[in-house]
């Protein structure tokens, strides 16, 4: 006890005397209260009080003993169960294929893999209904078929999987990248058969990886707004849509912050389990670079099995975009065929405002929100001051809270002075920088646990100080872990409904929140015109972005998801 | 203001090959099984309101009675009270029940939508405008106010399609159709609200298990 | 004094345990000297390293840097430089690049940083390589860059952390004796941290031995390998038998020592003061033992010959079963033992080195 003590109040005193670091850490502690923390916490009061402001159990009461609400969240539940696991089955057998065998168009594939992170969700639920509906191209057209069950289970479940299969293939191909090639050429040289090789060495290597991937889509899953918003009728209620609905339908703020904070609870203990649980267990069999195998791992035929079904999601995939270009040319979506450039003309005229609205906050928040993640990687790796494991914690945790929470939170918290700022431009940008920070902090994290700290102990000795280190070492070494950071923002950013749609007025407007309303006043064909027009503007920016980033790539050879 | 309606898809019609639907009995035929859609009571004032229209017409008892027969032909309660119009234009579902602005949008596109007014009758919605109280541009809110119910705001409402009804009679209506043409129904507002959520938990007892 | 540590003590928390890392360690270096940590993994001599450096802060205890007291100064603070043993280049810097980062940091007119870049490259040999980049340069060289970049600093004092331990031994032999040259040349105080004994033998002025964070034994190689202060030290350091024994007489320069299962009483030296039937160790090192005659004796059978070329290793074991190691140099004009071969070995007093037991 006595030493502990010592060793905080020695802590405590380097600290001292690094003046410029205790202030960065404050300053930082400081917003992330105020900007994840207290939302939050608005959000729990809020549920937690009756009509005078007492504490009271009233609105938890009603609805845990309402039946519909119950329903909605053993759906919520079972949708998110099931996403994951097919979802990480897909991911893992996408991720297996290009990792450990030599099929073509490998490019290709992972370029569709993460097609899907670039659209508004509901959009792609829409095209679900296209392409499987009682009018669907596949399954009406080509067979015939008019009862495939779009809507509940069926229909939200594939729209999910589609929609979160780039999260589970970024994670696996990660994991599977890491995973030395001669730990497999070390047990086919005892003998081992492919099969058990795959069984005994890559499977089990790749468990906490598939694990943490699961916990991931579960919460990705639980949270997801737009598709169930179409695909999920009355007779399939989910918590996510049923939280929206309370505040816009029914103006039961009480009520859909219970629904909330009902939906935050699973979301939270899965966090926590793949936080704390299987990230414990994650096994590192490569330091730095990675080398490839000269065995082939998978036998011809399985390899060409294994190439057609990463074939058909991909083209599945292919399918559902198409079917959106489709609907932005046409004058009908589905219904009238001709040609027409009208659909964005109606963009350009009406859509003007928000897309320049929507550019200047995601342009804003993504850089802010990037730098920032890099900076408390560096903090939480490379620094040893008191409140270091609730700094990683509190800067992760907006990870596991659904948007549909944060939209509430902020609200709630920011609607009254000192800090008036509903309906302002403020408030976009701060909820998107602190909602995606996560996938900075973490990549920042993963990538500089690869570097050799003794690389930037090297620059300390030399009379480098904090900042010093940081920019000249730290952040080429992680570019990378930035640029990833860079790219996930701004796409979120540009895709971001769920907790967007409460903070949109009418001074500040958003592409995604205009594409629903767009949908739902009829114009369907303006809304896949709007929405290609939006995905136009990601690449572009990840182009723009590689190329900038181009001759400031680091010599720390890394596997990075997002190309 | 905005009556309640029915949208059909003509194409879809063919498909299922239905007659186009007159009355609210119509959409009881076993043609258009699966082929309905309307909002979630629970979660839409527009399913609200189609319900109280019905029991204008019918009795509480009897509304419901309605209820559960139709049910056997819907395909889905939307989340949101603009769902069914989605379904409908694209050809998903042969007849929705909402308001009717977004299907005189989808017709307006070039969708095959035509829109029924049932012949029992309609309930209808009046948008209405509020001043907050406490407001920092109270005169200028009323100058909105003012210009919103003259001929002339009344009339770009018209005009610039919103497909919402004016509220003055001496407005040119357009393409509208005449509201003469329309049974119109009115609702004891007082009553709706104070029985809202009995009639919604009715709604879930005995329509929404109905297959 | 250029670099005193007094009564450090690093002791580390984990979840439920405490370990104590460094016990009571207190050191005095002079300028110019080069001293050596010396220790088994996991006898703290890293740690109290990166406590000069300043990566990690002692829990009780100071530090100072030329009479300035540096215990709480950040690593960039002090004037201390540090060769990693991953050498720790900057991968995305050329070898120039790398070496000049301190000059720059430190705000150095260009004039004067080319100057001192282009003086240690010489001295270091790395001309031609300015501007290749770490992946382009083999280990030795990379090294040597590690070796320039801290040197260029002119640092007081230059911490060496195993900083050869990722070369093949042909290397290591001659970049040690180039790391030593260097360090004389500058008369840099240094301290150098490794677990090779051969290492430290061969280039350190003062030699600290540690064993599981406290100081086992300082002094010159000479002394530390002649004369152990303790079992500890006389076993890690080169090749040792124990002969126990009780001290049965004292006199004016010498002890005689008992021991009860050979029955034989041996003659020993010591620079402390031992008292009689006290119980000690007699440290013999395996090359005192000779054919000559000298004023001990011991025999027994030859178990074991390994012929090595320049020696010959041996074992014999005495009539009660102890085994006692021998080498025997130039073997070609000497005898060489046989397997089987019953022998008189005789070692001299100077050679019998006493250590009390308990210690």
């Amino acid at each position: 006890m006595e030493i502990a003590n010592k060793e905080f109040s020695n802590k405590f005193k380097s600290l001292m005397k690094n003046p410029s670091l205790l202030i960065l850490l404050i300053a930082i502690f400081v917003v992330l209260f105020i900007f994840i923390i207290y939302p939050l916490f608005k959000v729990l009061i809020i549920s937690f009080t009756d009509n005078n402001n007492n504490f009271s159990l009233d609105v938890y009461k009603s609805i845990l003993s309402n039946d519909y609400m119950k329903q909605g969240f053993k759906n919520s539940i079972l949708v998110a169960t099931l996403t994951a696991v097919i979802g990480t089955l897909i991911g893992y057998l996408y991720a297996y294929t290009i990792n450990r065998t030599n099929i073509p168009f490998k490019k290709f594939f992972r370029t569709i893999a993460i097609v899907p992170m670039v659209f508004p969700p509901f959009i792609g639920a829409m095209s679900i209904i296209m392409l499987f509906g009682f009018n669907g191209l596949i399954t009406s057209k080509l067979f015939g078929i008019r009862t495939f069950p779009v809507y509940g289970l069926w229909g939200l479940m594939i729209a999910q999987v589609i929609t979160f299969f780039p999260v589970a293939f970024i994670t696996l191909d990660g994991v599977l990248s890491t995973i030395s090639p001669t730990l497999e050429d070390a047990a086919f040289n005892l003998k081992a058969s492919r099969w058990q090789v795959f069984t005994k060495v890559t499977l089990p290597l790749s468990v906490p990886g598939i694990a943490s991937t699961m916990l991931v889509l579960f919460i990705e899953s639980l949270a997801d707004f737009g598709n169930p918003l179409i695909l999920a009728g009355a007779s399939f209620p989910v918590l996510s849509v049923q939280a929206y609905l309370e505040i816009t339908g029914m103006f039961n703020l009480k009520n859909g912050a219970a629904l909330a904070v009902w939906l935050l609870v699973p979301s939270l203990i899965a966090f926590i389990l793949q936080k704390y649980w299987v990230n414990k267990k994650k096994y590192i069999t490569v330091t730095g670079k990675p080398t490839t195998s000269q065995v082939k791992s998978v036998s011809t035929s399985a390899k060409w099995i294994l190439f057609t079904l990463c074939m058909i999601v991909s083209i599945f995939i292919v399918l559902i975009y198409a079917t959106i270009f489709w609907g932005a040319f046409t004058k009908a979506w589905g219904m009238n065929n001709q040609f027409t450039l009208d659909n964005f003309k109606y963009v350009f005229d009406v859509g003007k405002e928000s897309i320049k609205d929507t550019l200047a906050i995601a342009l804003t928040s993504t850089p802010i929100s990037a730098l920032l993640g890099m900076i408390i990687a560096f903090l939480i790796v490379r620094k040893s001051f008191p409140g270091k494991k609730a700094l990683e914690f509190i800067s992760l945790l907006n990870f596991a809270v659904p948007g549909t929470v944060v939209g509430i939170g902020y609200i709630l918290g920011f609607n009254t002075k000192p800090l008036l700022l509903t309906g302002t431009f403020a408030i976009l940008v701060l909820n998107f920088i602190f909602r995606y920070i996560p996938v900075g902090i973490q990549s920042g994290i993963s990538l500089l646990n690869q570097v050799d700290p003794a690389i930037e102990e090297a620059a300390y000795t030399l009379g480098a100080n904090d900042s010093q280190v940081f920019l000249k070492i730290t952040l080429p070494l992680i570019i990378p872990a930035f640029f990833s950071a860079l790219v996930y923002s701004f796409v979120r950013a540009m895709t971001a409904i769920s907790a967007a749609i409460f903070l949109v007025s009418a001074d500040w407007n958003l592409m995604t929140v205009q594409i629903l309303s767009q949908t739902d006043s009829g114009r369907l064909s303006e809304a896949c015109a709007f929405s290609v027009i939006l995905i136009l503007l990601i690449l572009a920016f990840i182009l723009i972005l590689k190329i900038f980033l181009k001759n400031k790539v680091s010599l720390v050879d890394n596997n990075f998801g997002i190309e | 203001m905005n009556p309640l309606g029915v949208g059909v898809n003509l194409k879809v019609l063919e498909q299922i090959k239905a007659e186009l639907p007159k009355s609210w009995a119509d959409l009881l035929k076993p043609e258009f099984k699966n082929m309905i859609q309307y909002p979630n009571p629970q979660t839409s004032g527009t399913a609200y309101t189609f319900i109280t229209g019905l029991i204008s017409v019918y009795g509480e008892d009897g509304a419901m009675d309605y209820l559960k027969k139709l049910a056997k032909n819907i395909q889905s309660y939307t989340q949101s009270g603009t769902g069914p119009s989605k379904a409908v234009g694209i050809g998903q579902a042969a007849v929705a029940i909402q308001f009717t602005p977004a299907f005189f949008e989808f017709k307006e596109q070039g969708y095959p939508i035509e829109v029924v007014f049932p012949v029992e009758g309609v309930p209808y919605e009046s948008a209405c405008v509020s001043i907050v109280k406490g407001a920092a541009h109270k005169t200028e809110a009323n100058t909105l106010i003012d210009w919103l119910l003259s001929k002339k705001g009344q009339q770009v409402i018209v005009d610039e399609k919103t497909y919402f009804y004016p509220v003055r009679a001496d407005v040119n209506f357009g393409s509208l159709q005449p509201l003469s043409t329309i049974k119109l129904i009115s609702v004891d507002e007082a009553w709706a609200a104070e029985n809202k959520n009995r009639i919604i938990e009715r709604w879930i007892k005995e329509v929404l298990p109905v297959k | 004094m250029s670099l005193e540590l007094k009564n450090i003590y690093k002791v580390f928390k984990s979840e439920n345990t405490e370990t104590v890392a460094v016990k009571d360690f207190s050191l005095k270096i002079e300028k110019g000297q080069l001293v050596t940590l010396l220790g088994p993994s996991g006898c703290g001599k890293t740690t109290t390293l990166r406590m000069i450096a300043g990566f990690e802060t002692p829990t009780s205890g100071k530090i100072f840097l030329e009479g300035k007291d540096i215990t709480n100064d950040p690593p960039n603070k002090r004037d201390i430089s540090m060769v990693f043993q991953s050498y720790a280049l900057f991968p995305h810097m050329t070898v120039k690049e790398n070496i000049e980062f301190g000059l720059k940091i430190k705000k150095l007119p260009k004039n004067a940083i080319e100057e001192k870049v282009r003086s240690i490259i010489s001295l270091t040999g790395l001309e031609g390589m300015e501007n290749r980049r770490p992946d382009q340069i083999s280990g030795g060289q990379q090294q040597r860059v590690a070796l320039a970049r801290s040197l260029v600093m002119e640092p007081k004092v230059l911490l060496f952390d195993e900083p050869l331990s990722n070369l093949d031994a042909k290397l290591r032999e001659s970049m040690r004796s180039e790391i030593r040259r260097i360090q004389k040349e500058l008369n840099i105080t240094s301290v150098y941290v490794t677990h090779d004994q051969t290492e430290a033998m061969s280039i350190s002025d003062i030699i600290i031995v540690m064993n599981k964070g406290e100081i086992m034994q300082v002094g010159n190689p000479f002394d530390i390998y002649s004369y152990p202060q303790n079992k500890f030290v006389a076993d890690f350091i080169g090749k040792v038998n124990f002969i126990e024994g009780e001290v049965v007489k004292k006199n004016e320069n010498y002890y005689e020592v008992y021991n009860k299962e050979l029955n034989k009483t041996f003659v020993g030296i010591s620079k402390k003061n031992l008292q009689i039937n006290e119980n000690v160790l007699i440290a013999l090192r395996p090359e005192a033992l000779t054919y000559e005659k000298k004023e001990n004796s011991i025999s027994g059978i030859i178990k074991k010959v390994v012929y090595l070329g320049s020696q010959v290793e041996y074992e014999f074991e005495t009539e009660h079963n102890k085994i006692i190691n021998g080498i025997l140099f130039n073997p070609v004009e000497n005898k060489i033992p046989q397997v089987n071969e019953k022998i008189n070995l005789y070692f001299g007093l100077k050679a019998s080195w006493l250590i009390k037991s308990k210690e």
